[in-house]
């Protein structure tokens, strides 16, 4: 489990690190503050709220995670894939109360997590520093372990398939192959645009908004990160059975709903970014509304535009959970090797699994050159 | 107790092109005990980069750095038992005045009395002692440098480095904080270090100047020192303000600018010289058979304690300043008008 929701926290505190002012650090240094105590009283109370966020994160991450569960576990079976089997086997009710219990829980973390943010902890009052500062010659012995946990936990075995579909070569593609990855990346294709469509103007009024109301949608935008992917597509099957038939369209929303906040989160933060001064210097200079977008937003924001956008489709590209929940017939990528696994059949498993990690890396890439072109 | 000396120290850094850029060029400097020290410079001098490598914060590419004779290359910044002042405070924003005034004593094991006297004996003198529960957020600038101030002097280190610690308020705040810094620094008797590229905030504040450009050191000296006995034209124009103009030589005693003849306190060796004179050394009333040179005034400012007069000589622009109580004067002169003017000794 970790596998996947280390690298939520890490983002999150990085983030935060990222934040923080070098000289806080310097100072404290200045000041006779050797690294462990440093750690404790500067560094680590200047990025609680990205350790809470990056929490939260994983912490949902690992309650809603359907597909990867699916596989490993074949006896315990955890809420979401309650939610799915209940479904299929026509229990709808039963379906429904564990999808409630899964929102409600989400929520209930999200208020908890956020009522911790911005509360002052912190302990001086116990110093021991001839203790604290042979705590600093541990520098080494934690890197290994950091370094072992990197390789064995979360490297090693993601890149495992590959050798693994080398090993036991069966690259037969056939024809419900080609289908589910047509399907799945048309979805991703379309529910990508689609967002990007909605989330540019409402993450600009989100940061742009000294009201309330900007919180308001900033706090609902978390509410669909966190509620667990299969209980959302629950949900929305629900809510949209009474006007639309058609499984595709309900499939396509319920994908928009859990990869929008994903998207929203990086442009809000980078139009917070922007200094409302380069808009009234462009509107000073005689630009129109749309120059000034054109000219002096969509350039600034394009980095995280494309970020959020791989980020979102990669999000729909994977999910199992939430097209589970709303169809039983749809065959997405992740859908079909989670079906392959279940029938034996594990080495055309692993060569689509392959195909998929490759497109991931390659995208990957893409994010890291647009994220990193920005500095 | 401390004195600091720099013994050969070199810094080099890879700039973001890839290039060797020498920040600081084989240094050799002693800084002394119980003075107030200016590090002055135009920015990218190396001064900061200096004052970083005194606080162990940069490791130096070549050379040493010695407190009282020990060096203390090898000791980490923890270690070296300094006071800091940074130039945007860098106060830490999650604590109040007092744990920020207490951080220095606490992370060092004090016990709760020692913790409590000292920071409470520098609050008061910064006079912050009545604000002790505010958060840094709720204070101004010039009093979140206070408590950078009180926060570095907790610990009770002689030494205070402090960098630009004045740039980032407002001129009036930071002119006033300048003589309550020195004040502090005096009868404490602690030796400062005090970054700045101000040269009037450094000729105010300081015992002892020194002055960078391009990692190297101009000059040392005290103010009056610097001020009135340049060795070069950087330091005469960086400090105070002085007029040039070029010269050729005349006779061993006087010199040839223009046509004009002027008389030299020294003698000359070289055929081609720069002078320098400084606005307030100029006479603007000679007394008969004391006449040096002739202009023009090509511009009349009024600086509100003086006036400034811009005399043109055979191209060359010569500033002068004549106090306002000389009513007379002002009256006397006009734009375009032709003056004779001499010299005051110095």
């Amino acid at each position: 489990m970790s596998f996947f929701t280390l690298p939520y926290i890490v983002r999150s505190i990085g983030a935060a690190i990222a934040q923080i002012k070098p000289s806080y650090e310097e100072a404290a240094i200045t000041l006779g503050a050797y690294p462990f105590i440093l750690f404790r009283s500067i560094s680590l109370p200047l990025f609680r709220d990205g350790v809470i966020n990056g929490s939260i994160l994983a912490f949902t991450r690992s309650l809603s995670e359907t597909g990867a569960t699916m596989m490993v576990a074949g006896l315990a079976s955890t809420a979401p894939i309650l939610v799915v089997e209940l479904k299929n086997a026509g229990q709808l009710p039963q379906a429904m109360g564990a999808s409630i219990v899964l929102i409600v829980g989400a929520i209930l973390v999200l208020f908890l997590a956020k009522a911790m943010l911005g509360q002052k902890v912190i302990s001086l009052e116990k110093v021991y520093p001839r203790f604290e500062k042979q705590l600093t010659k541990l520098v080494i012995p934690r890197n290994i372990l950091l370094a072992l946990f990197f390789i064995f936990i979360l490297f090693l075995p993601t890149v495992f398939i590959i050798f693994y579909s080398i090993g036991n070569w069966d690259m037969q593609i056939s024809s419900i192959v080609i289908k589910s990855m047509a399907i799945s990346f048309f979805i991703a294709l379309i529910v990508t645009i689609c967002n990007l469509i909605f989330a540019l103007p409402l993450a600009y009024m989100i940061a742009r908004s000294r009201n309330r109301l900007g919180k308001l949608f900033d706090t609902l935008n978390e509410i669909v990160l966190l509620v667990p992917t299969s209980a959302l597509g629950l949900s929305l099957v629900f809510f949209w059975q009474k006007f639309l038939s058609f499984e595709y369209i309900i499939l396509i929303l319920t994908h928009l709903s859990f990869s929008f906040p994903l998207l929203l989160k990086p442009l809000v933060a980078t139009f917070r970014d922007i200094p409302l001064s380069l808009e009234e210097a462009a509107y000073s200079l005689g630009a129109k509304s749309w120059q000034v977008l054109r000219t002096i937003l969509l350039p600034l924001i394009m980095p995280a535009i494309i970020a959020g956008s791989i980020m979102a489709f990669m999000r729909s590209l994977s999910e199992t959970g939430a097209t589970l929940a709303v169809s039983d017939k749809i065959q997405t990528i992740p859908v079909l090797i989670v079906g392959l696994v279940k029938q034996g059949q594990y080495s055309q498993a692993a060569f689509i699994s392959t195909i998929l990690f490759v497109i991931a890396l390659f995208f990957l890439f893409l994010l890291k050159h647009f994220t990193y072109r920005k500095k | 107790m401390p004195n600091v000396k720099i013994i050969n120290l070199s810094k080099k850094f890879v700039s973001s092109r890839g290039e060797d850029v020498l920040a600081l060029d084989r240094l050799n400097l002693n800084i002394p005990d119980k003075k107030y020290s200016t590090l002055l410079g135009p920015s990218g001098c190396g001064k900061t980069t200096l004052l970083r490598i005194i606080t162990g914060l940069i490791e130096p590419t070549r050379g040493g750095v010695m407190f009282n004779k020990s060096d203390v290359s090898q000791k980490l910044t923890q270690e070296r038992d300094i006071g800091f002042v940074f130039q945007h405070f860098s106060i830490f924003p999650h604590m109040d005045v007092w744990h920020n005034a207490a951080y220095g004593p606490l992370v060092r094991g004090w016990s709760r009395e020692d913790i409590a006297k000292t920071v409470k004996r520098n609050l008061k003198l910064v006079g912050l002692d009545d604000r002790t529960k505010a958060l840094p957020h709720e204070l101004s600038g010039g009093m979140r440098q206070r408590l950078g101030l009180a926060r570095a002097l907790a610990a009770k280190s002689s030494l205070l480095l402090l960098d630009e610690p004045l740039s980032a308020l407002d001129a009036k705040i930071g002119a006033f904080l300048r003589y309550e810094l020195r004040k502090i620094v005096k009868n404490n008797n602690l030796t400062a270090i005090h970054v700045t590229h101000n040269q009037e905030e450094a000729m105010t504040i300081s015992d002892n100047i020194i002055l960078m450009k391009k990692g190297r050191i101009i000059q040392t000296g005290s103010p009056e020192k610097l001020y009135n006995a340049p060795q070069s034209i950087f330091a005469a124009n960086f400090i105070g303000k002085c007029s040039f103009f070029a010269a050729r030589k005349h006779s061993s005693r006087s010199v040839d600018i223009d046509g004009q003849i002027l008389k030299m306190p020294k003698e000359i060796k070289k055929d081609r010289l720069v002078i320098g004179i400084r606005p307030e050394k100029i006479h603007l009333e000679p007394h008969a058979g004391q006449i040096c040179l002739r202009g023009r005034i090509d511009l009349i400012n009024f600086l509100g304690h003086l006036y400034e007069y811009r005399i043109n000589v055979s191209g060359n622009i010569i500033k002068a300043y004549k106090r306002i109580k000389d009513e007379k004067l002002s009256r006397k002169y006009k734009e375009g008008d032709t003056v004779d003017f001499s010299f005051f000794r110095r």
